[in-house]
């Protein structure tokens, strides 16, 4: 459902997506991983249709973001980071609204907004401004709108960042339960979140992959905890762009 | 273009959920209330009553239009709402057409209030109704430009303040260069500079009366210019 290959992304002379490729398969939960700043929003962007790759070729659910990006569009839900919102709207005129524009149809736009809702577990904030809501509350309701039209792709930029234990457990529920015939790329640094529930992980750092396995298998390879995979993953591409730089400068 | 009745809609509750819509509706109501009043009182004739009403319309439009379009963009761009939007299956010259088409109604609810002036002069007096509809015409296509010129600048930064600044820096500037040329300067430069200036496409012939073609291709040609210069100004902004 989503292939891209030696996607590549540079403001200026800075690189902050280098030669990624990667696939993701229909059904598949896969967690995107890495430290903050190594390039994973970027990734995420390019695939949505929102910022073009430099280079390197893209394929989302068989279309290409830059010059089919309406189809791109039609077919992926994404939840943006900082989960942007109209703040001065009601939680239901704004799922409405973004229904609407997603070309949910006017007879099933009610069903599916009460749906969605529901599950997500906003029911009680629908007729409340989305402006005076929690953090917790409002990346739920970003989350109802990335589902509204049940696309077949979801791509979700740190979903869980914010909400309480309690919330964070639905969520991930879930997201599980989402697998069954949908297309989920989620990024995150909550390593227990990926333990639990992405059977694959992409490991992203300074703008390169380092890793692209099933969880069991990464943490054979490494260590028993993801934590450990982690660090040691990029702590690694660090290091070594950290020599390349200091034999750059003797050079 | 089957989002833009969606996109319009959400762009007017935007406006009016706001208080800002309000008082400036407001403010603009009493304030060409007390315009029409004044010429009113002081002028015998009928036909230069409304005209000259619609022409100080004009002004008021110059300092208020700054005000109704800098939302447009800098708010998506500021709180980031720009991504969920332009990650919904709508082009971005929808986007910015609806957004155009906002803040032309909300021009339209500027001036409907001063119809009820016109209707007042046609029950009590006998006016021209040939200028009466020039000038509407005119203030329409002036406000019309104004706005897009607003749309521009919203599309350009990133807060509400710097749109509005750079829009008002942008209708001054246009509008003295009409003002400083001397009335018999014939060269290029002059010329060019009193062709720019949109109070010379308004004042001597909307208001008079006339309809010039000249004057019509003016409005509608930069209008669609700035809508253009906006559709590539916001998707190249996402780009970088």
């Amino acid at each position: 459902m989503i292939e891209d290959e030696h996607l590549t992304k540079r403001y200026g002379s800075i690189v902050a997506v280098d030669d990624v490729s990667f696939r993701v398969e229909k059904g598949e939960v896969v967690g995107f991983l890495g430290p903050n700043g190594a390039g994973k929003t970027t990734v995420m962007r390019m695939l949505t249709a929102f910022l073009p790759a430099t280079s390197g070729k893209v394929r989302v659910a068989g279309f290409d973001p830059f010059w089919e990006s309406l189809q791109v569009r039609r077919n992926v839900g994404y939840l943006p980071e900082n989960v942007p919102l109209y703040r001065e709207l009601r939680v239901n005129e704004y799922l409405f609204h973004r229904a609407r524009l997603k070309g949910v149809a006017a007879c099933e736009r009610k069903r599916r907004i009460g749906e969605v809702i529901e599950r997500c577990g906003i029911t009680e904030v629908t007729h409340r401004v989305i402006g005076q809501l929690s953090k917790g509350y409002r990346q739920r309701v970003g989350l109802a709108d990335a589902l509204v039209n049940d696309p077949p792709i979801l791509i979700l930029d740190e979903p869980t960042v914010g909400l309480d234990p309690n919330q964070v457990r639905l969520v991930r529920e879930m997201i599980s339960a989402l697998g069954q015939g949908h297309t989920v790329l989620l990024s995150t640094h909550i390593l227990s979140e990926v333990d639990m529930i992405c059977p694959r992980v992409i490991v992203i750092s300074d703008g390169r992959i380092v890793a692209d396995d099933t969880r069991e298998s990464l943490k054979g390879r490494i260590g028993p905890a993801l934590e450990d995979v982690f660090v040691k993953l990029t702590r690694t591409a660090d290091v070594v762009g950290h020599e390349k730089q200091a034999a750059e400068a003797q050079a | 273009m089957r989002n833009v009745a969606a996109l319009t809609k959400r762009e007017l509750v935007a406006y009016f959920l706001s208080p800002m819509a309000y008082i400036i509706l407001t403010v603009f109501a009493v304030v060409v209330g007390l315009v029409f009043y004044e010429v009113l009182t002081r002028s015998l004739r009928p036909n230069i009553t409304m005209t000259q009403t619609i022409g100080l319309a004009g002004y008021l439009l110059l300092s208020v239009s700054p005000m109704i379009t800098m939302r447009l963009f800098a708010d998506e761009f500021d709180s980031g709402t720009i991504e969920t939007l332009m990650t919904a299956p709508v082009t971005t010259l929808e986007v910015v057409l609806s957004k155009y088409l906002a803040s032309l109604l909300f021009l339209v609810a500027f001036l409907a209030p001063t119809i009820l002036f016109a209707i007042v002069l046609f029950i009590f007096d006998d006016p021209d109704p040939g200028p009466i509809l020039s000038s509407y015409l005119g203030v329409f296509l002036l406000g019309s430009l104004f706005l897009a010129i607003g749309m521009v600048a919203s599309a350009c930064v990133r807060t509400q303040i710097t749109a509005a600044v750079l829009t008002y820096m942008i209708l001054l500037g246009l509008f003295f260069q009409g003002l400083m040329v001397p009335e018999d300067a014939v060269d290029a430069v002059s010329k060019v500079r009193r062709y720019i200036s949109f109070w010379n496409h308004f004042d001597d012939t909307f208001l008079k009366g006339i309809i010039d073609t000249r004057d019509v291709v003016y409005f509608l040609t930069s209008t669609a210019f700035c809508i253009f210069l906006t559709t590539v100004t916001v998707t190249v902004r996402r780009w970088r």
